[in-house]
């Protein structure tokens, strides 16, 4: 094969290359014309003159970065964060009108602040979520509760100083994939967390209910005391202490397997 | 303080750019110029942590990037105009094009696990053995892919090694690194790579989070069940009435603190206690798992048997028996306590054991250089 063929070769395998990408639009276009331009050329010469005497000789780099700077936009428009699609939007359009914004980089920066803010929304709402959950599980306990509620306001500012409320964070697709709990749990969470973390809520019911039930059981379970211990012997004589370890499968759809198992004897 | 940035920051930073040997002597000039600056700019620094912090996105962090960009373009120009003999131009050898890897290769090499990644590098130096004809070489390296190669290749390297050393169902510290090493199985360029790593963006947290909830609330009601047993058998001992109104307090807590918890599984995730126990990732969660290992694969857990206990346990909570006829009745379970007297001795042995069981594998090998990708990815320390 002559060189002109192998060059144009070259060219026609890139365009096709690029072609069958969905990302790389702009590159399967220059390459497709490259290939078509020096088609007539009979010397490799004649077709590098041909390029450099064209469009064509800084276009792949400027195509190369319009799709990857298309990727960007493509993938934060699929992933519904319009503001960070408005930034490679701009930076695309910039390169379209002058390959040479290409070498100028000032947008990663504004990426790197959008991330930084997404990443600190993200934790907040995570944070909230857990603090809501141990506020459902942890009984009646006012420092407890206290401190749940605490942890839920702290969240709910972060949310505030990173520029976007509970309630708009909430209302967005992403954020209610993080919570893995049902439509029930979700609208329990969204529609009482704001209130917790104002007025905690007020357990003293329960405590009331838990003193009464220990009161009522401890007069009739220290007049029972002597049949108590009596069964306690059988039961504690039963109690067991062992450890192992948990072997995890090669894969997902594996088993653990236990091994090193020692028990000991009870006193 | 140079030297912590010389290794984490200076000496990486400015090494990539040896992969472009062959760029105009514009740009050369201006790498140089950066360097000069950027050497400066560390030897200033007093404060690591706070240097480490600001360095991305930073003005001189930005212009590395930027002069990065322009290298790697005027290579792939220069490779693709190159090759279009010019005969005003020096004519660049193909051996000598393709020595602007080497550095890059030495560094795979020198890492002793990247051996795909090695071989990936191997194949593309060796098309200078196969022809010496630039446009053929050129033509070789589209047909086989092997620029593309040498980025997927090595980094499944990476990624796999780690992935080997995780434990493949606790899905909050694999996913991270699955996702996306399936990302650079799939693509089949840098652009469709840009395009699914971005889309991960949002994948990841989600996993992640739900991950941790499915943790915590085993730990939750696993601490509740082991709590209620230690009350009973507090209650059942007597040692002084003090400690049986302890363990009457925690029976009644923990109780009631199951209820609840069973019903917020069932109204929030539409789960009971048994599918928990079915599942065999959560169900270790219930027994208080230890990491033995730096990445949690090999763990310590109570004993299994545990498992029907506990949900009988459950199953007692959940009735309308008083605790007062629960004592009286005594129970068909056992429940497996953590070991007291031997603990420290089983602590020793469990040790030994995961060394052997990891011993094979090639993360703990290299674990100095790939923990700080796993620390990176997964968010641990």
């Amino acid at each position: 094969m002559s060189d002109i063929n192998k060059v144009h070769e070259l060219y026609d395998m890139m365009a096709r290359r690029f072609a069958a990408c969905a990302h790389t639009p702009n590159q399967a276009r220059v390459y497709a014309e490259i290939r078509d331009l020096i088609a007539g050329c009979s010397t490799v010469d004649d077709s590098m003159q041909k390029i450099k005497n064209s469009k064509y000789y800084t276009a792949p780099a400027q195509a190369l970065m319009l799709d990857k700077m298309n990727a960007y936009r493509e993938a934060a428009r699929d992933n519904k964060m319009p503001e960070l699609e408005k930034i490679y939007d701009e930076k695309y359009r910039e390169i379209e009108a002058d390959p040479m914004k290409a070498y100028e980089m000032g947008y990663e920066k504004k990426v790197a602040a959008r991330d930084l803010k997404m990443n600190q929304k993200i934790a907040a709402f995570n944070d909230a979520y857990m603090a809501y959950v141990e506020l459902l599980c942890c009984g009646f306990d006012k420092d407890e509760i206290d401190r749940h509620c605490r942890d839920i306001k702290k969240a709910l500012e972060e949310m505030d100083r990173a520029c976007e409320s509970f309630a708009s964070l909430a209302g967005q697709e992403m954020y209610r994939k993080l919570v893995p709990a049902n439509d029930t749990g979700f609208r329990d969470f969204v529609s009482n967390a704001p209130g917790c973390a104002q007025n905690p809520p007020d357990r003293s019911h329960e405590k009331a209910a838990f003193e009464k039930e220990f009161n009522e059981l401890w007069s009739s379970l220290s007049a029972k005391k002597g049949q108590i211990t009596e069964m306690g012997r059988k039961e504690l004589g039963k109690a067991r202490y062992a450890a192992c370890l948990a072997i995890p499968p090669k894969d997902r759809t594996g088993h653990y397997e236990f091994e090193l198992r020692q028990e000991e004897m009870p006193c | 303080m140079l030297d912590m940035i010389q290794t984490a920051i200076y000496a990486p930073t400015v090494s990539v750019f040896d992969a472009y040997p062959n760029v105009s002597p514009e740009l050369a000039a201006e790498i140089e110029d950066w360097k000069i600056r950027f050497k400066e700019h560390c030897e200033k620094q007093t404060d690591f942590a706070a240097f480490m912090g600001q360095f991305y996105g930073s003005d001189i962090q930005v212009e590395s990037s930027n002069l990065l960009s322009r290298a790697a373009m005027e290579a792939m120009g220069g490779a693709t105009q190159q090759n279009e003999v010019n005969s005003e131009a020096e004519v660049i050898s193909v051996k000598d094009y393709l020595e602007q890897y080497r550095s890059a290769y030495d560094e795979v090499r020198a890492a002793g696990y990247r051996k795909r990644g090695e071989a990936a590098y191997e194949e593309l130096l060796n098309v200078a053995n196969r022809t010496d004809d630039m446009v053929e070489a050129q033509l070789i390296i589209e047909k086989e892919r092997l620029l593309w190669k040498i980025v997927s290749e090595d980094t499944l390297d990476i990624y796999e090694t780690i992935q080997e050393a995780m434990d493949p169902l606790h899905e909050g510290m694999t996913f991270p690194i699955s996702a996306f090493a399936e990302v650079y199985r799939k693509a089949t360029c840098d652009e469709d790579l840009t395009y699914e790593l971005e889309r991960l963006k949002i994948v990841v947290p989600v996993v992640v989070q739900r991950s941790v909830i499915k943790i915590f609330l085993a730990t939750v009601i696993g601490t509740n069940i082991l709590n209620y047993a230690k009350g009973k058998n507090k209650i059942y001992a007597w040692a002084s009435d003090t400690s049986a109104q302890e363990g009457l307090g925690a029976m009644i807590a923990c109780r009631d603190n199951i209820r609840t918890f069973i019903k917020l599984l069932k109204e929030h995730f539409d789960m009971s206690f048994e599918d928990m126990v079915n599942d065999e990732f959560t169900k270790l969660w219930l027994l208080y798992p230890r990491g033995l290992d730096s990445l949690g694969r090999i763990k310590r857990i109570l004993d299994p048997q545990n498992l029907s206990a506990f949900k009988e346990i459950v199953n007692e909570c959940l009735s309308d028996r008083t605790i007062e006829d629960i004592l009286l009745s005594g129970s068909r379970y056992v429940v497996y306590f953590d070991l007291e007297k031997t603990d420290e001795e089983y602590e020793g042995k469990a040790s030994e054991r995961t060394k052997e069981l990891d011993g094979g594998l090639t993360y703990y090998r290299y674990e100095a250089t790939l923990k700080k990708t796993v620390e990176s990815m997964c968010n641990i320390k």
